[in-house]
């Protein structure tokens, strides 16, 4: 089953990026904290700003979803099995991503990954690997 | 010496609990109401002595403020629907402690019901629909379910692994819950599940998401349990020995997604666990029963570090050193709990508390049921409730 990802307004500039390979996260210009992506707004209330970040993360955690129906190019990168985690970049935070090309006999918290990025419907996604993977 | 407030001047008089599991001929709201009726009846009052009314919807949804009226209910003087997912049932005793101490109405009953299982569905696919149709994301959303995330077995899954890898627990240990909890469940008539389950069974269960297996996982069920809540005083008069709130919180942690993050590793238990038993003027060492909101057998585990049953990473040793289970030191879950019994959010932990308190827990009644700590945990760990009873009037 293909995933016809959609961007909308909030996730366009952080897409376009992706597509030059790109990855984009957010930081409040008024007291320089860094956030997810898909945040809007600081905790202070200011409305955050794009910032590049440099595609490096550290693993937080991991699933595996055996049994879930994933995307044609997700499963051409991985195989049948779904894995997904939580990667903290070097800023702080955290967000979700498949994960790919991971050894799960080996797999551990603290693990160094970076970005790759992979065709999925109209946009690319990041998903993350072992560092140094083609 | 206990310092009592005027909010704890009421008590639990009457439980009522349908039929649950693949029980397919009932609406939600025929559900509820047969939980109402056999809640007031079990308290030895009638319809007519109910003022108050606080429901609470699963999932699924259909409860709408139209029950009173299917109800024949008149002249309420409190209404309203209570949502904090699986912390609602313990803030549903908590708000009708206080309207019944702020003089808002006398004798309320609280009620939640839930249809999520469908014949011929299965039960994950039944929850996870029930969740899924409610929206088709874009953008971030969109990207994150593509990702891997796809609702609470991922997500739990994650705060399980992070809880993991931070402090060595196991697998094995997890399912130290779950056949501790199916022993419980074996003298339990109520209880889903009543055939013996090994350690060897839970490591040989299919994954629902990994590190979760199957029975890791809660069951799901269609059914309704209600409550009445009432002056303590009345209780006392009436046909059930009443069960008291001896303390209470509610904490809603909400975690930072970045680093240095607890989620996964502490939950909001770690305040409201606490708090409550100041409240009841307690410690854990008074606690005779434990009944924790299991929705997965990782967040019974985190709530007894949590509370301070154990210490923080040594709550998979625990579980695994026999306490939990009939016999043990801290008897938990003695009915079965989400995992092997029904699944109706906090009701399974709060009906359960209330049957042991009263003594009426035959097979597995606890011999000691003095004070019952009880848990709800709702969203992944966000929303946390935390309840003391006691079988006796505070004094
Ligand atoms: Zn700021």
């Amino acid at each position: 089953m293909s995933f016809n990802l959609q961007r909308d307004e909030h996730s366009a500039a952080f897409f376009d990026a992706t597509a030059q390979g790109q990855l984009l996260i957010r930081r409040c210009p008024r007291c320089d904290e860094f956030y997810p992506p898909h945040q809007r707004h600081c905790i202070d209330g200011t409305e955050l700003e794009w910032a590049p970040t440099s595609g490096q993360a550290t693993l937080v955690t991991w699933v595996v979803d055996h049994g879930a129906v994933i995307d044609p190019a997700l499963a051409a990168a991985d195989g049948a099995t779904s894995v997904a985690g939580m990667v903290e970049f070097p800023e702080g935070p955290w967000m979700s991503v498949a994960l790919v090309g991971v050894d799960l006999e080996t797999l551990r918290a603290g693990d160094a990954l970076e970005a790759h990025y992979l065709r999925l419907g109209d946009e690319s996604v990041p998903v993350f690997g072992p560092v140094g993977r083609p | 010496m206990r310092e009592f407030s005027k909010h704890q001047q009421a008590a639990i008089a009457g439980l009522g609990i349908t039929e649950t599991g693949k029980v397919y001929d009932k609406t939600v709201t025929e559900f509820a109401t047969d939980a109402i009726r056999l809640a007031v009846a079990d308290a030895g009052l009638t319809l007519g002595d109910v003022d108050g009314l606080l429901f609470s919807n699963g999932l699924g949804g259909g409860l709408t403020l139209r029950l009173p009226r299917d109800l024949g209910l008149r002249d309420l003087r409190v209404l309203s629907e209570i949502s904090a997912y699986g912390a609602t049932a313990i803030a549903q005793v908590q708000y009708a402690c206080l309207a019944i101490a702020g003089g808002l109405a006398e004798t309320i009953v609280c009620v939640h019901a839930d249809v999520p299982l469908r014949p011929s569905v299965g039960a994950g696919e039944a929850y996870r629909a029930s969740v899924a149709g409610r929206r088709s994301p874009t953008g971030f959303g969109a990207m994150t379910m593509i990702g891997g995330m796809r609702g609470a077995n991922s997500m739990y899954a994650l705060a399980a692994r992070r809880y993991m890898e931070a402090f060595g627990v196991t697998s094995e240990q997890f399912g130290a819950v779950a056949v501790a909890q199916r022993r419980w469940a074996m003298m339990n008539p109520r209880a889903q599940f009543r055939t013996p389950l090994t350690i060897e069974d839970h490591q040989a269960s299919r994954w629902i998401v990994e590190p979760l297996h199957l029975y890791d996982c809660c069951t799901v069920s269609n059914g309704a349990i209600a409550i009445v809540v009432t002056r303590s005083e009345r209780a006392r008069n009436l046909a059930q020995p009443p069960v008291y709130p001896w303390g209470w919180a509610q904490t809603h942690s909400g975690y930072a997604m970045a680093r240095d993050s607890d989620f996964g590793l502490v939950s909001g238990a770690a305040i409201g666990g606490p708090a409550a038993m100041k409240m009841a003027g307690i410690t854990t060492t008074d606690v005779d029963i434990c009944e924790l909101y299991d929705c997965y057998t990782y967040t019974a585990i985190i709530t007894l570090e949590d509370y301070g049953f154990c210490a923080k990473g040594e709550g998979g040793a625990f579980a695994a050193s026999g306490v939990l289970g009939p016999g043990g030191a801290l008897p938990t879950n003695t009915g079965g709990g989400q995992l092997s019994s029904y699944y109706l959010w906090g009701m399974t932990p709060l009906s359960e508390a209330i049957i042991q308190a009263r003594g009426q827990g035959g097979e597995r009644q606890v011999a000691k049921h003095d004070v019952v700590m009880v848990s709800g945990n709702g969203g992944v760990l966000d929303y946390h409730g935390a309840l003391v009873l006691g079988a006796q009037a505070p004094i």
